[in-house]
């Protein structure tokens, strides 16, 4: 996927190589914008060979993975145990189970879009320099439209044409890829310690090899998730034994407060699920 | 294309105007049909407790909105900027379904004051022309507050509207509004209950000499029976309120109340999964009634006397435009090209977040309406001669409804990193202590800032979707700058820590929320030139039009639109039957 993919027969693509397609994604709003040329399909982005070991024991064998491979979900389920880290005294993402939410999100119709997304084209590409665009432009989803240079684009919000699915598989390669030339090996087998360094590197947009998304959006994406997973209803198979609502004293899908509760700073109160709320409990 | 049975009056949309008039049109014998473009919604069986109090679904994945797959909205901050698809939610909701957003709404029920109604004159007369920003497409409305004083009061007595009056027959009144117009009377029911930071607000505010007051709203505070007859029962605080609808019917909207009413009556059907896509007129212009595509794409023609737009502001302008023939060759209410003009939002910048370290404040109970608030820095209540802008908004605090997985990031920590253990434990500690100040700011209209049809992108039928072109202004950017200060203060006098101030506006973003207060593109005025509609909200050049809404509103006040809305639509409904239907087609005056 890049120059730091060793095990990629291809010629490393330039920064301003006018046949390869640099989508970036925007900090914090989670938007794919911007490449320096031609737009080329996805699925031809896709080709690459994953540079990990195939080795790695699924979470919980258990529970049905939809989307994920082995390694991919370990790799999910450790980055989200940085985010949001546990014990089994202390429940995190982990223990919360998020990857399987995650993981379901992502198996569902549609690229995985759990929300409300318009998918039509054009799609806006940045051009850095001139170059023919009209060469691709067999579909209506691979035309382009100019993009306002630098900050302008970011106030646009998401405009990504690549699915959930597409940033859970390339933001993993280069979680992995980034691991390997930071400390030589994959992400799972990194300490906690090394695994913040990466962590910390994305959020900070700083870790290198992230092609789309980027690092800081991808640390976004998988922060969001996270945080879905861990305060979402257990019914949609994260927050398990709604350790993420104990975690912060939220009591759930309760069906009423009293105006006295609502004025108790004491007030406290064990939370319910969907599954076991029945409405009016209190 | 398949022809359907004339009915008296059709209406674009199910939502709140369509419900009001509907009830009020069968009530007097006439046939009504509401073409809704989305799906049926009742409070028994769709928003039955447990199931409802689920904020992924709901909150975060906006299950009352708008399918953006079908229709969305594009954008670009000026004229000359390039305009691109909002592909997700972010900067509003607009919703569908019958009951339209008015089903998910926070309920915050306001009148505007009557210096709104008279904008342009009132601040020439005050301060001079020069001190209108440039640019700006500011007017009066056609229609004072003395005149729709009796439909605010209709409805908020018709639903049950919870609040403490300021000012009753000039009188003032202490903890109420004291700023507020002269209403004839007091609520219909006294206050919801405030939350523990809507008291440390109402504290500090009056502390610092300002005028406090608990937030109006369309929620029940005490058992109520309606103009249906039916008793509802107060709020249950469930901490699940915008953006869902009410288990209870304790919330207003107009499934609870016109919708039956209207139906009970035989004269009235709602058909859903129907998109108007043009209004039909006849050779002279009248409208002869709709088409609509239904749910499995076959295409109708559905004749009616009256056709009442009456769908969301951004829906009734697309609507206008696209209906283009013959005798409106840029669409119905567009001959004189004024729709899509005075398109205005809400301005939200300069507020201040901060934390009651060691105290939970159950910010998870209650409602957008469990706030307290001050108007001291709204509308004109404070003299702008020394100030570079006019205008102001509504400053509150202490809303309750905080649904964990849409307010966990915004804890704080100390060293600012927002994950891991650190992070872990500020959640722990803090989630429930977290507060805020905000403001709900005007929003003036300018030449720059309209609404018209998307040339590129297009909606699932193909038809092109509707462009916004928006940004702040000057007025803006002073405004934001000049009352950020004052809520900083007051958040500190309310004991928080942890303070962080927007001291600066920065340009409009589609991408985070901010309002679904879109207002203004089809406004009415006093005569044709200067709008769309006449106060009756008539179709100056095709006057068996009626569109409805926000949409109406010349420029936006610094309050929630909805409480003006309906009271537009009674007074709308009102002029139909003591006016209109005495002579049709005519232009009331």
């Amino acid at each position: 996927m890049t120059g730091t993919d060793k095990s990629d027969p291809r010629p490393s693509p330039r920064p301003h190589d006018s046949h390869v397609t640099r989508r970036f994604f925007l900090k914090g709003s989670g938007a794919t914008i911007a490449a320096t040329g031609v737009v080329v399909p996805v699925a031809a982005q896709q080709a690459t060979p994953a540079a990990t070991p195939a080795t790695t024991e699924r979470p919980d064998p258990a529970i049905a993975i939809e989307f994920f491979n082995p390694h991919e979900s370990a790799t999910v389920e450790a980055l989200a145990a940085r985010i949001l880290p546990g014990t089994p005294d202390d429940p995190g993402a982990r223990e919360a189970g998020v990857v399987f939410y995650i993981d379901q999100v992502l198996a569902g119709p549609n690229g995985g879009y759990a929300v409300k997304t318009y998918d039509q084209g054009p799609f806006l590409v940045v051009r850095e320099e001139e170059s023919s665009v009209e060469s691709t432009s067999r579909t209506d989803i691979y035309r382009v439209v100019e993009a306002p240079a630098g900050d302008e684009i970011s106030r646009y919000g998401y405009q990504s044409l690549l699915t959930p699915q597409d940033i859970y598989r390339r933001g993993l390669k280069s979680v992995d890829a980034f691991a390997q030339s930071s400390f030589g090996k994959p992400f799972i087998e990194l300490s906690d310690a090394d695994q913040d360094t990466i962590l910390e590197a994305m959020s900070a947009d700083e870790a290198t090899g992230f092609d789309a998304p980027s690092g800081s959006a991808f640390f976004t994406k998988l922060r969001n998730d996270t945080i879905e997973g861990m305060f979402s209803d257990p019914l949609y198979g994260g927050n398990r034994d709604m350790v993420g609502w104990k975690l912060i004293g939220y009591p759930g899908a309760r069906g009423f407060y009293t105006s006295e509760d609502m004025a108790n700073p004491q007030f406290s109160a064990p939370p319910v699920s969907l599954a076991d709320s029945t409405g009016h409990s209190h | 294309m398949a022809q359907q049975e004339k009915v008296d009056v059709v209406t674009v949309g199910a939502g709140w105007t369509a419900g009001i008039i509907a009830q009020q049109l069968t009530a007097q014998g006439l046939k009504v049909l509401s073409l809704e473009q989305g799906p049926m919604r009742e409070t028994n069986p769709d928003f039955l407790s447990p199931y409802e109090h689920d904020e992924l679904r709901y909150q975060v994945r906006r299950e009352m909105m708008v399918d953006l797959n079908r229709e969305t909205w594009t954008w670009r901050p000026n004229p000359s900027a390039i305009s691109l698809p909002m592909r997700q939610y972010g900067s509003f909701n607009p919703g569908e379904g019958v009951g339209g957003a008015g089903v998910h709404w926070a309920a915050q029920n306001w009148r505007f004051y009557p210096s709104d109604f008279q904008y342009r004159s009132h601040h020439i007369e005050r301060y001079g022309e020069a001190k209108l920003p440039a640019g700006n497409r500011i007017q009066d409305w056609p229609i004072t507050y003395d005149d729709l004083e009796p439909y605010y009061d209709r409805f908020e007595y018709d639903v049950g509207v919870s609040g403490k009056a300021g000012n009753i027959q000039g009188e003032q009144i202490e903890g109420g509004n004291v700023f507020e117009g002269a209403r004839q009377r007091e609520y219909p029911l006294p206050p919801l209950p405030t939350s523990i930071a809507a008291d440390k607000f109402t504290e500090a505010a009056s502390g610092l000499g300002y005028h406090p007051f608990p937030q109006p709203a369309a929620i029940l505070s005490q058992a109520y029976t309606d103009a249906s007859g039916r008793e509802r029962g107060a709020c249950l605080l469930c901490g699940f309120c915008t953006r869902y609808g009410c288990e209870i019917d304790s919330k207003a909207s107009a499934v609870v109340m016109h919708i039956p009413m209207a139906m009970e009556t035989g004269n009235y059907q709602i058909r859903t999964g129907c998109f108007v896509s043009k209004i039909n007129v006849d050779a002279e212009g009248m409208a002869t009634g709709v088409t609509y595509i239904d749910a499995t794409g076959r295409e109708h023609e559905q004749p009616a006397d009256i056709v009442i737009v009456a769908g969301y502001t951004l829906s009734n302008v697309k609507l206008l435009l696209m209906s283009r023939s013959g005798p409106h060759g840029a669409g119905v209410g567009n001959d004189q090209a004024m729709v899509g003009k005075n398109y205005t939002y809400q301005l939200g910048g300069g507020g201040s977040a901060g934390l009651i370290e060691g105290e939970r404040l159950n910010r998870f109970m209650g409602n957008s309406c469990t706030q307290s608030l001050i108007h001291d820095f709204n509308a004109d209540n404070f003299d702008h001669s020394d100030l570079d802008f006019i205008g102001g908004g509504s400053i509150g605090s202490g809303g309750g409804e905080n649904n964990p997985i849409s307010s966990v990031g915004g804890v704080p920590t100390g060293s600012g990193k927002n994950w891991g253990q650190e992070w872990k434990d500020a959640l722990r500690q803090n989630w429930d202590s977290m507060v805020n100040v905000g403001i709900q700011g005007e929003s003036l209209p300018y030449e720059d800032q309209f609404l018209d049809l998307d040339p590129t992108y297009t909606d699932r039928f193909g038809f092109p979707l509707l462009r916004l072109t928006f940004d702040w202004h000057e007025n803006d950017y002073n405004l934001v700058r000049y009352i950020s200060p004052k809520m900083r203060e007051i958040i500190e006098a309310m004991g928080a820590t942890n303070i962080q101030t927007q001291e600066e506006l920065t340009p409009y973003r589609i991408g985070p929320y901010q309002s679904t207060h879109n207002t203004g593109g089809a406004i009415m005025g006093t005569d044709p030139g200067n709008s769309v509609v006449n106060k009756y909200s008539q179709v100056w050049d095709t006057p068996n039009v009626f569109v409805t809404g926000a949409s109406n509103f010349p420029q936006n006040p610094g309050m929630n639109p909805t409480g003006t809305v309906c009271a537009l639509a009674y007074h709308t409904a009102d002029a139909i039957i003591k006016q209109y239907l005495d002579d049709p087609g005519q232009v009331m005056s």
